[in-house]
């Protein structure tokens, strides 16, 4: 038996209960009664008639808004194929509106979504380092350069080193002659050559190293007191872009054509500025220079020909990855309130700048911060307090902090999954491997 | 003034031509309003407060009177916001839900109002306060079930509509609440029931 049977069943059978009950004598009096005291409750007529009119109006006064709509008279077939034609006339010219219009606006939408996907970093990447390579005695400098064979090239105490990307068979390939040390290095694109930069006798040379016998090529050198600096390959090898630092600061960045011609080519003139590094097509260079107004080290592009300055944004020390990544280091501040008076304002703030390694998009929406550093430390912290308090503890302090540690450096692996990193402090350098990522 | 009266006939010609085809709002507030009224005025202590409560309700259904889609249901529905409008008019007042002894002063005001001889009078009164003594004693739910069944004369199926029941629940409740009251009244009977 179905519900909707169930419970008909159970209304009739209580329906004919309740006749049963109302057939009761002593129900039938009490309904009487009941019967007469409704019956003697009186109604209020006088509201009634009140009301009554009140709603009459009031729906009179609906029916007359709900007439006063606009009714388009038609009268005569005519007439309404001419309100028709009318119709669709406006219409038209609402569509010829409306499309434009949406499509104006989808485009935004779909701008922004573009730029919104782009703009929050990858959530799933996370940061990673390891430690390849350290020396106790600081000596700075490491100026690694990647293999595509996962060899890693570098300058060790003036000395050409290479080991495995993992940090692994570390050993000096190549010991610099008397009086002469390596400064920099860079691996051509092909892995055939290296081109390094030493110093010897007050000025530096650059030249290049073939695997096959390391022999050096001399390419160019420098006037005494002058340095050369960051030397870096085209990505076809034909050109070497370095800076040029001359004794009273002054940067400039050149390039000179690696063709094997005798006599060698002279260096051309690009642009002002140093540590450069070329764009994967090789039509642009990202430089670094220094902003004596802001304090502040900027990262510039400017075509190959040093045409088409344009600034790209904060930092220093660019390194441009195949993947169109740009990596670099950057100054990063940390302010940190240690003692606040009564009123709730900060009375001695320990301020820290810690310069680490960051990478970002070719357009610069999207920054990843790999190398993290952190800011005051515990001890830091105490130090400080003690001392404010020995001082007298009174007007607002903001304390200066040196950064314990600071990254540079950068550098790419050929596919660009990893960077390799120098980490200096007072004491000691090392040599990073640092995942990159994150930018998708 | 009289053309005022001659366009409020023409109005309620106009409205009353209408309701052959569409329920006016008039013509339901014509068909329910006494009973309302009475249901507001017998569960109301006072008959202003009752007669304010009826004015809402009306005025309540006549703003929402488009939102009503089931036109067969309409009683249904104007008890459903009769009921709700007089258990929120309680639970501001705070008033309880059972009778109170104010009843009786109330009862001999509305016998009072009508022509009635003495006697006639006294006697109703004296039945009418029994009977409210019982419907006092009853469950919430089984009195509010008499009341609209016996006093807003509704069917159970509309009953059902306003307290949210299933009708063969509101049906057992109303037969419980019968012989509940039967077994009350022959109490009182028998304890001096002047019947």
């Amino acid at each position: 038996m179905t519900d909707d049977k169930k419970q008909d069943k159970v209304v009739y059978l209580l329906e004919d209960a309740e006749d049963k009950l109302e057939r009761d004598p002593e129900i039938f009096n009490l309904l009487k009664v009941m019967r007469k005291m409704r019956e003697e409750v009186p109604v209020n007529q006088q509201l009634k008639e009140k009301l009554r009119r009140h709603f009459i109006n009031k729906q009179a006064g609906a029916s007359r808004v709900e007439s006063g709509k606009p009714i388009i008279m038609v009268h005569t077939p005519f007439q309404a194929e001419a309100g028709k034609k009318e119709k669709r006339m406006q219409l038209f010219q609402w569509l010829f509106f409306l499309i434009p219009f949406l499509v104006v606006i989808g485009g935004i939408f779909y701008f922004l979504s573009e730029e919104g996907e782009q703009q929050p970093p990858d959530q799933s990447f996370y940061r990673e380092e390891r430690q390849l390579f350290y020396d106790g005695l600081s000596t700075k400098g490491f100026s690694a350069a990647v293999s595509s064979e996962g060899k890693i090239y570098f300058i060790n105490r003036g000395s050409l080193w290479q080991m495995d990307y993992n940090g692994q068979q570390v050993k000096e390939v190549l010991a610099p002659q008397l009086g002469q040390v390596f400064r920099q290095v860079a691996l051509a694109p092909a892995g055939s050559h290296l081109a390094v930069v030493t110093e010897a006798g007050g000025k530096s040379n650059l030249s290049l190293l073939d695997f096959k016998d390391l022999k050096p090529e001399h390419l160019h050198q420098s006037q005494s007191g002058e340095v050369f600096q960051g030397p870096a390959w085209s990505p076809d090898g034909g050109w070497l872009a370095f800076a040029l630092i001359s004794d009273q600061g002054k940067r400039e960045v050149y390039k000179i054509a690696v063709n094997g011609a005798n006599p060698k080519p002279e260096p051309e003139l690009i642009t002002q500025g140093s540590h450069p590094t070329w764009s994967p097509d090789g039509s642009l260079l990202a430089i670094e220079r220094y902003n004596h107004g802001s304090g502040q080290a900027e990262i510039w592009l400017v075509r190959e020909d040093g045409t088409g300055e344009v600034f790209w944004g904060l930092g220093s020390e660019p390194q441009w990855s195949n993947q169109d990544t740009l990596a670099f280091a950057l100054e990063r501040r940390w302010e940190k309130v240690l003692v606040y008076n009564s009123a709730g304002e900060p009375l001695l703030v320990a301020d820290e700048r810690v310069q680490e390694i960051w990478i970002a998009d070719l357009a610069g929406i999207v920054k990843v911060n790999l190398t993290h550093l952190p800011g005051p430390t515990p001890e830091e912290e105490v130090r400080l307090l003690r001392e404010w308090q020995e001082k007298g503890a009174g007007e607002k302090v903001v304390w200066k902090l040196r950064a314990q540690v600071a990254d540079s450096n950068p550098s790419w692996s050929p596919n660009g999954s990893f960077l390799i990193v120098e980490r200096n402090s007072a004491s000691y350098s090392t040599m990073l491997w640092v995942k990159a990522g994150g930018l998708r | 003034m009289e053309s005022e009266t001659s366009m409020a006939t023409e109005l309620e010609m106009e409205i009353a031509s209408e309701n052959k085809e569409n329920q006016s709002f008039v013509a339901v507030y014509d068909c329910y309003f006494d009973q309302v009224n009475r249901y507001l005025r017998y569960r109301v202590k006072d008959t202003l407060d009752a007669d304010d409560l009826t004015a809402q309700v009306f005025s309540k259904a006549f703003e929402h009177f488009d939102n009503c889609r089931n036109r067969e249901r309409v009683g249904a529905w104007i008890f459903r916001i009769a009921h709700n409008t007089y258990v929120d008019f309680l639970r501001k007042r705070k008033e309880h839900l059972p009778l109170d002894d104010q009843y009786g002063q109330y009862d001999n005001r509305w016998i009072q109002s009508q022509t009635k001889q003495p006697e006639e009078q006294a006697l109703a009164r004296e039945e009418i306060a029994e009977l409210r003594s019982c419907l006092e004693q009853l469950p919430q739910e089984q009195r509010d079930v008499l009341l609209l069944r016996y006093f807003g004369e509704l069917q159970y199926r509309q009953i059902a509509d306003i307290l949210g029941k299933k009708t063969a629940t509101v049906k057992t409740m109303g037969f419980r609440a019968l012989q509940k009251l039967r077994s009350l009244w022959e109490k009182k009977k028998e304890g001096g029931w002047p019947g």
